[in-house]
């Protein structure tokens, strides 16, 4: 084995697989994916593709880097900073993916190409730029076959797309539930009957999805497709993705710095304090997690410090805001996602093994944790010590903001609970995090009654 | 280096993809209806630009 270990989520497609070997990672190209290979290679698709910045770059090695003997070749394409999965997404991010995928098969069908799967779980972003990650994705098209990807596309991209167009952005969730995507009878049967009218979710939806029902057991043999009708099928759906826009909807945390109880002074205090808590945060500058992030603003006061910055929060929408302030940042190393903290995202797929928890793909090196531990102490009745315990687990070291119970958000959350949560006390919370933390600095911010602290892990 | 050599070209490739049976049979319904209208759009482009490049050329330089 040479000291190599295999991804587990890499088992499905027979051209090849991905595995890691001193933290590098590696796709050994196996005999039956080399012909296509070399084709895509010679023919410049994949050059034109990194050129234009929508495959991910990748080096060529000699088979005998392979970690079997069976490697035909190897590539070691460059590294992602986070690993995300569709369903941590927002709308614009998986809007985003389905474009490119759409970009990459026009261009495939444009060479004599096509992608022989069209999986979301095939693109990663980097920054707040998607990139395709699989190079053995790429086939030759051999006759006039039509796109053997087909349903998957609509299943991973579109079904979730116009699910959370016109109906709710949290029914982005659903492809937690079906990791193939979400199925598309299902689909046809939740969106709103004016879909129907719409004549590119009338045909890859709605109709698809009549068509799989009625012809499950038919002969597709004698479907056949010319390039020229690829390309037309290819342009439909990226006119109809292009179409699609983010359900306006009410939301918690949308407003909520319009709505926060800070003043003017106050917050600009508070983002002073973190940015210097942040240049003297110890340890490596490569990820920094922001729980309970909004829209990333503070986020991108650590965006100068590290690498890369995950804004993680559980409100679609502000998300959503999130990204598309990203994208126009200065600084594009802020990635938002969605997460919701008390139910985080598992481990699952096969054996557990093909999509990693939110905590196996940790620990960061700086956890952020601002104006939220009233939140899961108060509003998740987690106690203050198990709060501490997950700053532990995914942050080396931590920025944790106490607000206390004279607050005037908590003041609000407590007025519909009778409980007194008497344990939560700023001097309860320092001996909850002296357990797993030494605490390096802590400061009032002026203005508020509420204290920053800039922890460090304590490893025993 | 990538190695290459001795690959031949295979006339059949494998799809582990389940294309559908009733997925592949609607793309070739529907991609026949779309071809016209992308095929004259496509064309409508193209003449387009060649129309714009060539009012381009013929502007007098100043």
């Amino acid at each position: 084995m040479n000291g190599a270990k295999r991804e587990p989520a890499s088992f499905r497609d027979p051209s090849g697989f991905v595995f890691w070997r001193d933290g590098e990672v590696f796709r050994q190209i196996e005999p039956p994916g080399l012909a296509d290979a070399a084709a895509v290679l010679e023919s410049g698709l994949w050059a034109e593709l990194i050129e234009a910045e929508l495959l991910l770059p990748a080096d060529r090695l000699a088979a005998s880097a392979g970690m079997t003997e069976t490697a035909a070749a190897v590539l070691a394409p460059a590294k992602i900073p986070f690993v995300s999965y569709p369903y941590e997404w927002c709308f614009s991010q998986l809007k985003a993916a389905a474009l490119l995928t759409l970009d990459i098969q026009r261009r495939c069908l444009q060479r004599g190409f096509a992608l022989k799967d069209a999986s979301a779980y095939n693109v990663q972003f980097v920054g707040t730029r998607p990139t395709f990650i699989d190079h053995l994705s790429i086939e030759r098209r051999i006759g006039d076959a039509p796109w053997q990807a087909y349903r998957q596309f609509c299943r991973h991209f579109l079904a979730p797309l116009a699910l959370m167009a016109f109906v709710d952005l949290r029914l982005g969730d659903l492809q937690r539930l079906w990791i193939d995507g979400v199925p598309l009878d299902l689909a046809s049967r939740l969106l709103p009957r004016s879909t129907r009218w719409k004549p590119g979710l009338a045909m890859h939806l709605h109709m698809h999805a009549r068509s799989e029902a009625k012809h499950h057991d038919g002969d597709p043999s004698r479907a056949q497709i010319s390039q020229t009708a690829q390309l037309a099928l290819t342009d439909s759906l990226i006119r109809t993705v292009e179409g699609l826009q983010p359900r306006r909807q009410g939301s918690t945390w949308g407003a909520y710095y319009a709505e926060t109880n800070y003043s003017h002074d106050a917050m600009q205090a508070k983002r002073e304090l973190i940015s210097r808590f942040v240049q003297a945060a110890p340890g490596q500058r490569r990820l920094c997690w922001d729980l309970g992030a909004n829209t990333g603003v503070f986020a991108q006061l650590a965006a100068h410090r590290y690498e890369t910055c995950i804004a993680w929060d559980m409100d679609p929408n502000a998300v959503e805001e999130g990204f598309r302030a990203q994208s126009g940042a200065e600084t594009r190393n802020v990635l938002p996602l969605i997460l919701d903290l008390t139910n985080p995202s598992p481990a699952q797929g096969w054996a557990h093994r093909e999509r990693h928890s939110w905590l196996e793909r940790g620990p960061a090196d700086l956890a952020m944790g601002l104006a939220l531990v009233h939140h899961l102490a108060i509003g998740n009745n987690v106690p203050l010590p198990d709060v501490a315990e997950l700053f532990a687990t995914c942050g080396r070291a931590a920025i944790v903001e106490f607000v206390p119970k004279s607050d005037s958000q908590v003041v609000r959350m407590l007025r519909t609970r009778t409980e007194p949560f008497e344990n939560y006390t700023e001097a309860q919370f320092e001996v909850a995090f002296r357990n797993r933390f030494r605490i390096i600095e802590s400061a009032g911010i002026p203005g508020t009654e509420r204290t920053l602290y800039l922890l460090e892990r304590v490893d025993s | 280096m990538f190695c290459f050599s001795n690959v031949h070209a295979a006339s059949t490739v494998v799809a582990y993809v389940d294309g559908g049976t009733g997925s592949m049979i609607l793309q070739a319904c529907v991609a026949g209806v779309l071809t016209s209208a992308y095929v004259v759009r496509t064309r409508w482009a193209s003449l387009r630009a060649l129309l714009s490049v060539r009012k381009s050329k013929n502007r007098p330089q100043e």
